[in-house]
């Protein structure tokens, strides 16, 4: 099982992949939204955790590149931001996120549980994790 | 826009009254001696000066009206003395000014003040003939004159100036209006980015020391162990602290909102109790958990959350062995007890209990780490829910319950 996750926070990168290669999944890692988007096209993971506030390129338009590409856009996208729900929550829910995680409440092992769920999702296609706001 | 129209048909009312002046003075019958045209043309100029030199320059845009309405009525007075036999025919001049003020309003105030003069006016004609009034003199008859003419002309102005007033006070609140959303949009935006500057750091903290804690990076040593538990309890407790500045910042910005979806009470519940067992892992209390059966709610699940958190939080410190939450359906709606086996409340703290930065008497000899402002924050969730939220001691003095009910609607 592969899991990318895009964010300019190297300290968030490294704590969230280590901790889901414990658990057995490749955590590939990205560090603004281009790079996240070619990873996501050529590696095809199986979830991505998205960061809102980045350099140059909002996680907001990001999501909106990813759903917008045929061959990706089935590919469930949590956004896990450390901005509160209540300012992205809804445009991110339009976009088509799958979830809506606020970093700080989030410890690795919550992320684990909602990669875990997210292969569930993939194969009935129920949201998985922390419903959306 | 307002000054232009004011002006235009201001200077238009005087050269009207000039150009009558003139056509009375060569009209081929002689209506008038040349003495009352001189006098009048003299008095004319002179209210002209006392207009735009005199009461322009002295008085203030908001006294001036009322010595402009004095002089209004004095011109008036004049001219109709000075025309004499035909001075009634010309009241209708001062459907000018009136009109002047009139245009600065919106077309149902204009209509509603013109109609009223006219009336006046009709009714000033139908008094002054003396036809209908057989039997009353010239003097009788100027001083009804004198009168509706004052009548009109006050009753108008105020009108005029106080639908004036008005209009401005409306758009002046409709501007404070915007700059307040503007204002609440800006600390928003502001709250937004604090909280996300604050998190950031805290959250690499909280995730690494909870890896530490758990094992994932390696076995620790005892020692090293509990060092590492504090840190992750007082990294969860910054977060918790984070959460409920936040929480007050927002309040008193008034950009505290809810993002309510229909969910059911008891998962809400369910969440709580699963990350409370993840912190308090070392803590021997049990916790019962007596649901009861519940249809989905619409409620913004995250702040109930942080309410149920909250007070299982606080009954923990006062728990020594069980505590226990309760949910139930009342009759229009749904509640959520907490209930603990504590010291209870002291009698004098019960008024004071969901004020901002209020920490009780009983609690304060337990834990002084807290800010005071857990029950607020609760309180002002469940009234912004509809809601309401309580406390009181259980019987036989076994500590407190603190409960909430929240509207099915």
């Amino acid at each position: 099982m592969k899991v990318l996750i895009i964010d300019d926070e190297k300290g968030i990168l490294k704590m969230y992949s280590e901790y889901l290669q414990t658990g057995g999944i490749e955590a590939l890692q990205a560090t603004d939204g281009q790079a996240g988007i070619k990873i996501a096209k050529e590696q095809k993971p199986d979830v991505i955790f998205l960061d809102i506030i980045m350099p140059r390129y909002n996680g907001l338009d990001v999501l909106k590149d990813l759903k917008a590409d045929p061959e990706i856009k089935q590919i469930p996208v949590f956004l896990l931001t450390n901005l509160p729900a209540e300012s992205s929550g809804d445009k991110a829910k339009s976009l088509g996120a799958a979830g809506y995680l606020v970093k700080a409440q989030y410890e690795p092992k919550m992320i684990l549980d909602i990669v875990k769920s997210a292969a569930t999702y993939k194969q009935n296609q129920n949201p998985p994790g922390e419903p959306i706001k | 826009m307002r000054n232009r129209y004011e002006k235009i048909v201001e200077i238009a009312t005087w050269i009207v009254l000039i150009i009558i002046i003139f056509g009375v003075r060569f009209l081929p019958v002689k209506l008038l001696d040349n003495d009352s045209v001189y006098i009048l043309i003299g008095g004319i100029v002179s209210f002209a000066l006392l207009y735009y030199l005199v009461i322009y320059k002295i008085f203030a845009r908001s006294k001036r009206v009322y010595f402009k309405m004095i002089a209004d009525v004095v011109l008036i007075g004049v001219l109709i003395h000075l025309l004499k036999d035909y001075g009634q025919y010309f009241f209708a001049l001062y459907f000018l000014p009136i009109a002047a003020a009139a245009l600065e309003l919106e077309f149902i105030n204009a209509l509603l003040i013109a109609t009223i003069a006219s009336l006046f006016v009709i009714f000033e004609i139908f008094l002054s003939s003396q036809d209908l009034l057989p039997g009353t003199n010239q003097f009788f008859s100027g001083g009804w004159q004198i009168a509706i003419i004052l009548f009109i002309t006050i009753f108008c102005r105020m009108l005029a100036i106080q639908i004036r007033q008005e209009r401005t006070a409306k758009e002046e609140s409709i501007l404070k209006q915007k700059s307040l959303e503007l204002e609440a949009e800006r600390q928003k935006e502001f709250l937004s980015l604090t909280s996300h500057q604050l998190y950031t750091p805290l959250s690499i903290i909280r995730g690494f020391v909870s890896m530490l804690n758990d094992g994932t990076l390696g076995k620790l040593s005892s020692k090293q162990s509990d060092a590492v538990c504090e840190i992750h309890t007082n990294s969860v407790r910054m977060v918790n602290l984070v959460d409920e500045l936040l929480s007050i910042s927002r309040i008193q910005a008034g950009t505290f909102s809810l993002d309510k979806k229909f969910i059911h009470l008891n998962e809400v519940v369910d969440g709580c109790i699963d990350s409370l067992c993840k912190s308090k892992q070392n803590n021997n209390i049990k916790i019962r958990v007596e649901k009861g059966d519940l249809p989905p709610i619409n409620i913004d699940p995250d702040k109930i959350r942080q309410v149920i958190l909250n007070l299982l939080d606080n009954a923990i410190k006062y728990t020594k062995e069980e505590l226990t939450i309760r949910t139930s359906a009342t009759k229009d709606g749904q509640m959520v007890e907490v209930i603990d086996q504590g010291v209870g409340i002291d009698e004098a703290d019960f008024e004071k209990l969901f004020q901002p930065f209020f920490r009780g008497k009983n609690i304060l000899e337990l834990d002084n780490k807290g800010t005071g402002l857990g029950l607020y924050i609760s309180r002002i969730i469940i009234e912004k829910h509809g809601g309401q939220i309580w406390a009181k001691n259980n019987p036989a003095g076994k500590g407190a319950t603190f409960a909430f009910k929240l509207p099915a609607m």
